[in-house]
């Protein structure tokens, strides 16, 4: 008689040690940052490719600094800390969420931030409590919001979405003024507009975030979650608010395609709510994590100040992270019950952030000359966007 | 000898921002500028020395039961003196501090003072003891709000309260371009604070280890 004998779930299933993990996201993030670099290169000149490289050097040296000094307070070896403690990955996410034309500058005091109090603090990897590339990022909102260099790009869809449309082109003929800014369907979802380095390309990141969800680096339910959620609500807004068909596609259909297609959506799906220390480990409290940062996003983006809100929404989620985990410590069956129960919330609470946006902002029906106005917004929002 | 280490202690080892905790709300509220820091840093000296002064001579004749509400009386009091002074001569800074001249009355640090020193200490030692604390405060208020005026104005100014068209320093430091305005918000008076309380426990678990280092070393 042969005894089956399974060792514990988390042994038993083909996980990658941290390392590969580790390797292999840094590598799926290299092959974005590529797209981007031959994007800038090709359509701005080389000017621009190598201020992205000189950014990310920047943000680089400055995370090896910031951890080798640390190390050296601690004591611990440096080279060990510092392969041990994937700073890299947060440099990488940190500057491709920067616009191309911020200064080096900004970009070292927000890797600083992002490293430092984002991550050392806390007692280093895995013990952080908000995502630090974010961090990095909300110090750039905060403090920097005109430190550029000369470079110029056009103004990003998102800036243009919100001041000139209040994310809502209401039309055909809007939402054609719109598209011209971004290279119509193709270009916003190939990312061949401006915006933050790294995070327009939307295909490239699908399909990248799909070869990681393969390899069981991220989890799959996060971007999906995250992403079903923010359609289904701009679904539900499009039909409240009566968005009018775009050729043969409906309005319920194209609006929540805008949404997921411009801005950082897919990129902080794939590649920030899905930071393993900074979310709940239950995977009924990533699904709740995800729906409730997907609210928060659309809601900063049709009621905030902000031209997007995914970074804040991912940082505002962090927040309740231990209180989510608490919440789903019980037996399977309670569990199970306090998992429906809070899905149930998040759904109520998502139709009422749709309900509410589209009651209280009209649709923009006309068309917009969007090249005027751009030109006005385009020194405003080109810091402000893409979070 | 004792004296003076009641009067040391409330400068670095008990520190009543970084060591004790104590009066926090102001603190992280007026560290803005030099000038509120120096203005708000005074105001509550004065009105420490005075409150333990008095509460120190009447600590025997006021009862058990009702000594807080004795003590509350007695700070409320000074503080209305300060701030009409204040208002009288300094109006400036009296708009720029605004609420939080008449909310040293419940700062911890004058109660707590009261409560934990002069209500059994004598008049002079407890006179020291309030110079020390205030001593204490202005430093801690001074330290927060250099880091931040400096790195969020890029320099430093300095006008005389009692005549603000006088200037007697201003500096600017840093180019605009490496200003982090960060630091004038909320968020970077928490962020300053926490560093400097977290550099002071470092100093102190240090120089701790270094003190049982010697005694074992004498035995």
């Amino acid at each position: 008689m042969k005894f089956a004998f399974h060792v514990s779930p988390n042994e038993q299933q083909k996980h990658a040690s941290t390392q590969q993990i580790m390797r292999d996201l840094t590598i799926a993030l290299g092959v974005v940052f590529l797209c981007s670099l031959a994007y800038y290169a090709i359509s701005y000149g080389v000017n621009y490719a190598l201020q992205e490289i000189i950014l990310l050097a920047a943000s680089l040296v400055t995370t090896f600094v910031c951890e080798a000094i640390f190390a050296k307070v601690k004591k611990i070896d440096i080279k060990e800390f510092i392969t041990h403690s994937f700073g890299w990955v947060t440099a990488l996410i940190l500057v491709m969420m920067c616009p191309v034309n911020i200064s080096v500058y900004a970009v070292i005091i927000a890797t600083v931030f992002a490293i430092v109090i984002g991550r050392l603090v806390f007692g280093g990897f895995g013990n952080n409590i908000y995502n630090p590339a974010a961090v990095g990022r909300a110090v750039i909102f905060a403090s920097f919001s005109g430190a550029v260099t000369n470079l110029t790009t056009s103004a990003t869809p998102t800036g243009v979405l919100a001041s000139s449309f209040r994310w809502m082109p209401g039309s055909a003929e809007a939402l054609e003024s719109f598209l011209d800014t971004t290279g119509g369907w193709f270009g916003l979802a190939m990312g061949t507009y401006p915006g933050a380095i790294g995070e327009t390309f939307s295909i490239a990141i699908i399909l990248v975030g799909i070869f990681l969800i393969v390899r069981n680096v991220i989890d799959w339910r996060m971007p999906a979650v995250y992403l079903g959620t923010i359609f289904i609500i701009t679904f539900f807004i499009a039909i409240f608010s009566g968005i009018q068909p775009y050729g043969v596609i409906p309005g319920w259909l194209w609006y929540p395609m805008l949404h997921l297609l411009t801005g950082g959506v897919i990129f902080g799906a794939f590649f920030m709510l899905t930071d393993p220390v900074t979310i709940p480990t239950v995977p009924a409290g990533r699904v709740f994590f995800a729906a409730c940062a997907a609210v928060i996003t659309v809601l900063i983006r049709m009621k905030g100040n902000l031209p997007e809100g995914c970074l804040y929404s991912i940082l505002i989620m962090n927040t309740f992270t231990p209180m989510i985990e608490q919440a789903l410590d019980a037996p399977q069956f309670e569990q199970k019950k306090k998992a429906i129960i809070m899905s149930a919330c998040a759904l109520v609470l998502g139709l009422g952030v749709a309900f509410y946006a589209s009651s209280t902002i009209r649709p923009v029906k006309g068309a917009r000359n969007v090249g005027e106005e751009t030109a006005m917004v385009i020194t405003q929002t080109e810091q402000e966007d893409l979070a | 000898m004792n004296r003076m280490e009641n009067f040391k202690n409330g400068l670095i080892k008990d520190n009543p921002v970084f060591g004790l905790y104590l009066g926090l709300c102001s603190t992280l509220a007026i560290t803005t500028s030099l000038n509120n820091a120096i203005g708000m840093g005074t105001a509550v000296i004065v009105v420490l020395i005075l409150s333990n002064v008095i509460i120190s001579a009447i600590r025997k004749i006021v009862p058990d039961d009702i000594r807080i509400p004795v003590y509350i009386v007695i700070i409320a009091t000074l503080v209305s003196i300060i701030q009409m002074v204040i208002e009288a001569f300094a109006p400036a800074l009296n708009t720029s501090l605004g609420v939080f001249i008449p909310l040293i009355v419940v700062n911890c640090i004058i109660l707590g003072r009261a409560e934990a020193f002069a209500s059994k200490n004598g008049v002079l030692d407890s006179a020291l003891d309030g110079l020390g604390m205030g001593l204490g405060y202005l430093l801690a208020v001074l330290a927060m709000s250099f880091i931040r005026e400096l790195l969020s104005s890029g320099g430093l100014v300095l006008t005389n309260p009692f005549n603000t068209e006088q200037v007697w320093m201003n500096l600017s430091l840093i180019p605009e371009e490496f200003r982090i305005s960060l630091f004038s918000s909320p968020l970077g008076a928490f962020m300053t604070f926490a560093f400097l309380a977290a550099a002071l426990t470092a100093y102190k678990s240090h120089a701790a280890k270094k003190a049982a280092a010697k005694t074992k070393e004498a035995k």
